[in-house]
């Protein structure tokens, strides 16, 4: 009997261990990071923290108090996150951060001061779920998509203003074309929304759920969807100008860069990059990526970075004929940034390296390890 | 088994009556062993209640260790492992670590679990069924009698405007009846009712705690299988109702005795 005692004790303990496991969060980050470029430096919202990094050195910022120095990081307590969404910037210096902590019931959405990361405002206990996106800031309101489905319209000192509400689920960053609102949902849906009432001027419905952003340009919306198919419609009325579907998934935005539009798909096991003719959505060219690809391509006048699962960086010239790759041993899931002569690569779950920069040769310029509090 | 939970989904169209069907074909697929386990508790009941044991209980009262080897050798003399009846209950345990891993994969909260989610959908299900594509079961309604089955469940009361886990004390209230009258008479034997009070205390404990703290599909699961489990038990006749409100405190009734009479 005493052994079947301590067997019943040792299985409840190992299930209980195995579940607060899954539930646990750590310092790396467990899901996308997100990262924003701003004068000189690049903040990046990876796991429990954003960070503030120095683009010159890779060096997290520091306070310096009498004889301690200790890394500036937001929220300072380390209690709010994780944060996967990339940081937004008011003109008059807030950076704008949701949580996306599933058990925090207040789902709180926070603005601290960009320079020392201390909180102006705190929004919580209104939105019913966890804000996975970043802000859209449009002249005085910040604009930020929630999982409820909720657009919510902020004033700088965090009021809200007015909300739209989508069907499901909002995950991606909002876009802009200075006058309407786009916005994609779960629910398969992409909306136009007017930004001073809320009030939603048309929607279209696609084939699939939608986590990838907009792309507005010259009054033509470029969408992709998790469904594979990448579409051309009229920003003013939301009709579709062309369609084009793709084996595998689309999970971030379309870059359009002249007359052409680039994306990364996503295969079960291996990935591609696209290149469409803008015109019609026919394609130009595309290239095996050797790896899923879940992040949007940076495209420069020059070339295009693309990462992988796999964890490989590579760069192409416009035409796909390869420039330079290097490896890195994560997961990479993030658009790649630009940032001056940077291209920043985060990869995920890796506490020793956090952030990559190579310059737009590969070469390796630094890499961030956060600063042991 | 997020394959099978998202075929069911496909069909009815509510991830809620989804877990709750999918919890009943579970405890219907392992009911053969929740039989074994209660023969081998009625097995062990019966050796607990032998004259045999309770003469070597008496003889070597003084002697635990030499007590334990005595049983020991009892019981495999007549046949019986004791760990036998563990077997079905240590089934349980993969089986809630996978749901569990099944409910936050389907609900896919998070963008890293739709790459999860997008990978472990079997293409081939959409032949069988349009409405079992990808396209077609993304987005998953996560929203069931009000709750957001990926996230813990805590409901406002109106008026007093204080938040309380109703879901989670449903499943510790559950898990204690489940306990309480699923659990076989202990008869005199003080180990096994010093068990069964640590089950009946301990069990609705951590399950509560679980339900606190993750998705609240987890906890529908575990509502609809203590309540099933109660049904399953009902069916065979082996609910002892009268069992729920009996409490015993200390290490068991013979020997709380024994410590106070040597008092």
């Amino acid at each position: 009997m005493r052994i079947k005692t301590i067997f019943l004790i040792s299985v409840i303990l190992v299930l209980g261990s195995l579940l607060t496991a899954c539930g646990n969060q750590s310092l790396a980050s467990t899901d996308w990071p997100g990262m924003t470029v701003k004068d000189d430096r690049v903040y990046l919202s990876a796991g429990t923290y954003v960070y503030a990094i120095n683009l010159a050195n890779g060096q997290e910022l520091t306070l310096t108090q009498g004889s301690e120095t200790t890394p500036v990081r937001f929220p300072a307590d380390g209690r709010g996150g994780p944060f996967y969404g990339d940081p937004a910037f008011t003109s008059d210096g807030q950076m704008i951060i949701g949580s996306a902590n599933i058990n925090d019931r207040k789902h709180p959405l926070f603005s601290a001061n960009a320079e020392d990361f201390t909180t102006n405002w705190t929004f919580e206990d209104q939105a019913k779920d966890i804000w996975l996106a970043g802000a859209l800031i449009l002249d005085d309101t910040i604009y930020m998509p929630n999982s409820d489905g909720g657009l919510y319209a902020f004033d700088m000192n965090g009021n809200i203003k007015g909300k739209f509400v989508a069907e499901h689920a909002l995950w991606s960053n909002p876009v802009t074309d200075g006058e309407t609102i786009y916005v994609a949902s779960m629910d398969h849906h992409v909306y136009a929304v007017n930004p001073v009432n809320m009030n939603q001027i048309w929607k279209t419905e696609l084939d699939a759920s939608i986590t990838a952003s907009p792309t507005v340009v010259d009054g033509t919306m470029y969408i992709a969807t998790i469904g594979g198919t990448v579409y051309a419609l009229d920003a003013a009325t939301g009709q579709i100008i062309w369609q084009n579907n793709f084996e595998g998934g689309v999970s971030d935005h379309i870059v359009a860069a002249g007359d052409r539009l680039y994306f990364g798909l996503l295969y079960q096991d291996t990935g591609a990059i696209y290149a469409l003719n803008a015109e019609d959505g026919s394609v130009v060219w595309s290239y095996d990526a050797g790896g899923a690809v879940t992040a949007s391509p940076l495209v420069t006048d020059e070339m295009l970075v693309f990462v992988t699962e796999t964890g490989t960086v590579r760069a192409l010239d416009l035409d796909a004929k390869p420039l330079w790759m290097q490896t890195i041993d994560a997961k990479l899931y993030s658009t790649p940034v630009a940032a001056g002569d940077l291209i920043l690569v985060a990869p995920m779950g890796k506490q020793d390296m956090m952030l990559v920069a190579y310059d737009t040769t590969g070469a390796l310029k630094w890499i961030f390890a956060p600063v042991k509090k | 088994m997020t394959n099978i939970l998202l075929s069911i989904y496909g069909v009815v169209g509510n991830f809620g009556i989804a877990i709750i069907l999918f919890t009943i074909l579970i405890r219907l697929a392992t009911h053969p062993l929740m039989v074994k386990q209660i023969k081998s508790s009625q097995k062990m009941q019966e050796l607990n209640n032998s004259k045999q044991f309770k003469e070597m209980q008496e003889k070597y009262k003084g002697n635990k260790e030499k007590l334990s080897q005595e049983q020991m050798k009892l019981y495999q003399e007549m046949g019986y492992n004791p760990l036998s009846g563990c077997l079905p209950t240590l089934i349980q345990f993969p089986i809630i670590i996978g749901l569990y891993q099944s409910i936050t994969r389907a609900l896919a909260a998070t963008p890293l679990s739709m790459l999860t989610l997008t990978r472990t959908v079997y293409p081939w299900l959409e032949n069988i069924m349009p409405r079992l594509s990808l396209s077609s079961l993304i987005p998953i309604d996560n929203y069931f009698l009000g709750m957001n089955l990926a996230q813990p469940e805590w409901t406002t009361l109106p008026l007093l405007g204080i938040s309380i886990p109703i879901l989670a004390i449903v499943v510790a209230l559950t898990t204690y009846v489940q306990t309480k009258v699923t659990t076989p008479p202990t008869g005199t034997d003080p180990q096994s009712k010093q068990m069964s009070n640590m089950m009946a205390i301990y069990m609705p404990l951590l399950l509560g705690y679980f339900a606190i703290n993750f998705a609240s599909g987890l906890a529908v699961y575990f509502v609809v299988s203590n309540l099933f489990g109660i049904a399953q038990y009902a069916a065979m006749g082996k609910v002892d109702w009268s069992n729920l409100f009996k409490f015993s405190f200390g290490s068991g009734g013979s020997s709380s005795k024994a410590v106070t009479k040597k008092k």
